[in-house]
């Protein structure tokens, strides 16, 4: 009996030898350059640490695996960037929402799909080379979940765009260089309408970034305030006023592809619990793994992270067909951030009283990880993106 | 492009052909009825037969049509989806223990000899099949090893109480002698599960399409209720727990190594999908889920019958939680 599906078939993952040659390619550098120290939480370490591993890997060509080879990328197939992630992932190497995650996941593929030469070029490899740090200036204060609610506002005067108003929630603003600005320009018809995409470098004068202590009691997010900030025309991305179809490219890709490492890497932190609970043992002696009660939790945890994983693989094998990612990317979002909690919280429970050692790495991650059904769309609102748009249900609200 | 979740034209035609031939509106009726007899409609098998369902994952130099586990997934899924009753499952199972082991009955077996499941009853020795009324052939199944038997003698089958799935015809087995030809290894097993699985994911998948339709349609309060937000979020639920059986499934399907753990998660998640979907299902009909006329409680029936087919969820834990994670490439 074969199990494997036979060769020529497209529903198979049998990798050619150019692909299993590049993945071993890929092991080989990664087991050799990705960093062993554990990121940094906080402050100017952490952002240097970001910026270093950003660097080393787009010295060595692995940066922007997927993008075109004309702006510093590598244009490497779906299989392979599937590959690259997986490797990344084994690797152990550092999947936490770093300082390049905007300008990797979702601005630069942004700017890809949607600006204007002049832009792609300025900012492409930069962004690639660790040089650019960039941050998401969507949320405010009145606009979260309901984000075409938004109200900063940008009058044109001349050949600038001139911005008033206040964003929150701007993950590393204080830290970064450039900014996704979604700015009203208009009121129109619709509220979607009227709203502007603009490429906001943070130096500009009149911008303010004030950090705000998350739960975690690091400085990961600020309040940002525009006072009189100009910004050139040339910096809008697609046009005046047709900002939200831009923004929407935008969310897909962070909904869509945004976290293939962290998906593809959670099979592996559910491992390392497997593995916990065969030597830590109870007050009796006995190992964890043979309570039925903790076996279940983890056997749940480790089936759903198979499913993620499989889930990962269709998106990305809908994405070879099309050039945004779909609504569907939004049902595995859903399983995998709240899986991300439940593993997180394995991770504390199964240590007992050491489990809730400030400062360690499994405290961290499972307060931090709430963050995973809040930020990019509440749980909530992907629940409604999956009814509405994948099962095409009569709309609410 | 090798790497791939998404089903090609092959097979989406697999797929289509399948969808074409059984109909989940006279599966439904005919498991209404709980007639005695047979459970599978001769019609279907006999045209299933024909498509070479039973010899999809056979070589083409052995008579079969040369395709692969993935093919076998989705065929499975459909007969999940639309509820289809018959020994499906052992047949398909047993051709490719015929072909491993070289047996006689491989030719009978593609050409629509039903194979009833025979698993190991613990406590009495014996053995348990659902397959009571449809089988001429038996496969013995167990996590480790299998054995083709062919017809037996009508004083072996011991009817037990009626399940509550209505396309079980459950039954005690006692041989007279111990089973002399079985075969070592863990893949028809692992197969098993696998197919179990994706039938899983079919019903939770069908569950998901009973309730869109029905919620798209149905007005309270003057709008559709598939608009209110609580419908609406256990509708996403619902497909994300299909979506995740079904990927999974195939994930499975296509991965060499380690494939029983993977066959384990993709069954531990599938039940789950299938089991909780149907009752979510039954729940978005309001009073109509409530009754026998409607569906849902069809896929109810049928999803824990197939949960409890093989193994109790003591072992299919320690079926996922054995070594580390399966590598899929
Ligand atoms: C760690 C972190 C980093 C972030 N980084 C950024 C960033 O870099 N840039 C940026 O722009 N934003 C960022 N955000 C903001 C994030 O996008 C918003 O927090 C999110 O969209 C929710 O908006 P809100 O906080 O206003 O909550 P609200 O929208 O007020 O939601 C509160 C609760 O109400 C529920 N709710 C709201 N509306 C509905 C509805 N229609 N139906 C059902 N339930 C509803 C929500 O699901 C939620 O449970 C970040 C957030 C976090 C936590």
């Amino acid at each position: 009996m074969s199990n494997s599906a036979e060769p020529g078939a497209l529903l198979d993952l049998t990798l050619t030898a150019g692909e299993r040659a590049f993945r071993d390619e890929v092991a080989t550098w990664l087991a050799e350059n990705a960093p062993r120290e554990r990121r940094p939480y906080d402050g100017r370490a952490m952002v240097e640490f970001d910026r270093a591993w950003q660097r080393r890997q787009f010295d060595a060509g692995w940066a922007g695996i997927s993008w075109p080879a004309e702006y510093g990328g590598r244009g490497l197939s779906l299989v392979q960037q599937v590959i690259w992630y997986s490797e990344y992932a084994r690797a152990g190497a550092p999947t936490e929402t770093g300082v390049c995650f905007v300008g990797n996941a979702h601005a630069g593929p942004t700017l890809i799909a949607c600006a204007d030469e002049q832009l792609k070029q300025r900012h492409l490899p930069a962004i690639l080379s660790g040089e650019e740090i960039w941050c998401q200036g969507f949320s405010e204060p009145g606009a979260g979940s309901d984000l075409a609610g938004l109200s900063t506002r940008a009058a044109v005067d001349g050949d600038h765009l001139v911005v008033n108003g206040q964003k929150i929630w701007t993950s590393y603003a204080h830290h970064a260089q450039q900014q996704e600005l979604l700015v009203r320009t208009s009121t129109g018809a619709r509220r979607q309408d009227g709203i502007t995409w603009v490429v906001c470098p943070m130096d500009t004068p009149g911008i303010e970034a004030r950090p705000i202590t998350t739960i975690t009691g690091h400085d990961d997010f600020c309040a940002v305030f525009y006072d009189d900030v100009r910004i050139p025309l040339s910096n809008v991305v697609g046009t005046i006023d047709d900002g939200w179809r831009v923004a929407m490219s935008t969310l897909s890709f962070e909904r869509g592809t945004g976290f293939l490492p962290e998906q593809v890497e959670l099979v592996a932190r559910v491992d390392e619990l497997v593995e916990l609970a065969r030597t830590r043992t109870d007050r009796a002696g006995r190992t964890l793994i043979c309570d039925a009660g903790w076996a279940e939790r983890l056997a749940t945890a480790r089936a759903e992270a198979h499913a993620v994983l499989a889930m990962t693989l269709a998106v990305v094998s809908r994405n070879a067909r099309s050039t945004l990612p779909g609504p569907e990317a939004s049902m595995v979002r859903l399983l995998f951030s709240q899986l991300q909690q439940r593993v997180s919280a394995l991770a504390v429970d199964l240590r007992g009283l050491e489990g809730l050692q400030e400062g360690s790495p499994w405290v961290h991650d499972y307060l931090y990880l709430f963050a995973t059904t809040i930020a990019a769309g509440t749980k909530d609102v992907q629940r409604s993106i999956v009814a509405e748009r994948v099962l095409g249900l009569p709309r609410g609200r | 492009m090798p790497l791939d979740l998404l089903p090609d034209d092959l097979q989406r035609a697999i797929i289509d052909a399948a969808t074409d031939l059984l109909d989940p509106v006279a599966a439904a009726a005919s498991l209404r009825t709980r007639a005695d007899g047979p459970v599978r409609d001769l019609g279907v098998w006999d045209k299933a037969t024909a498509q070479g369902w039973f010899g999809l994952a056979i070589p083409e130099d052995a008579g079969g049509l040369g395709l692969g586990t993935g093919e076998l997934a989705l065929i499975h899924h459909a007969l999940g989806r639309t509820l289809t009753p018959g020994p499906y499952l052992g047949t398909t199972v047993a051709a490719t223990v015929a072909h491993a082991t070289g047996s006689p009955l491989l030719a009978e077996v593609m050409a629509g000899l039903p194979v009833g499941i025979l698993t190991t009853d613990e406590p009495s020795g014996s053995f348990r099949t659902v397959d009571r009324e449809d089988a001429g052939a038996w496969l013995v199944l167990s996590p480790d090893r299998a054995a083709l038997l062919g017809a037996l003698p009508a004083g072996a089958i011991a009817a037990t109480p009626d399940s509550m799935d209505p396309g079980a015809r459950p039954a005690l087995v006692t041989l007279d002698s111990d089973v002399e030809c079985y075969v070592e290894g863990t893949r028809p097993w692992t197969l098993a599960i696998l197919l179990v699985a994706a039938q899983l994911a079919g019903i939770a998948q069908a569950a998901v399409a009973g309730s869109v339709a029905h919620t798209s349609v149905r007005e309270q309060f003057g709008r559709p209720i598939g608009g209110f937000q609580m419908v609406q979020q256990r509708c996403a639920d619902m497909a994300t727990r299909a979506d995740a059986a079904t990927q999974l499934c195939l994930l499975a399907a296509l991965t060499d190594a380690d494939a029983a753990q993977l066959a384990a998660s993709a069954l531990l998640v599938a039940a789950d999908a299938a089991v909780t979907n149907a009752r979510d299902d039954i729940q978005n009909h309001g009073g109509m889920g409530f009754t026998w006329e409607v569906d849902s409680h069809l896929r109810l029936r049928r999803a824990h019958g197939l949960r409890a087919l093989l193994c109790d969820p003591t072992d299919l834990r320690h079926a996922v939680l054995a070594g580390t994670s399966a590598r899929a490439w």
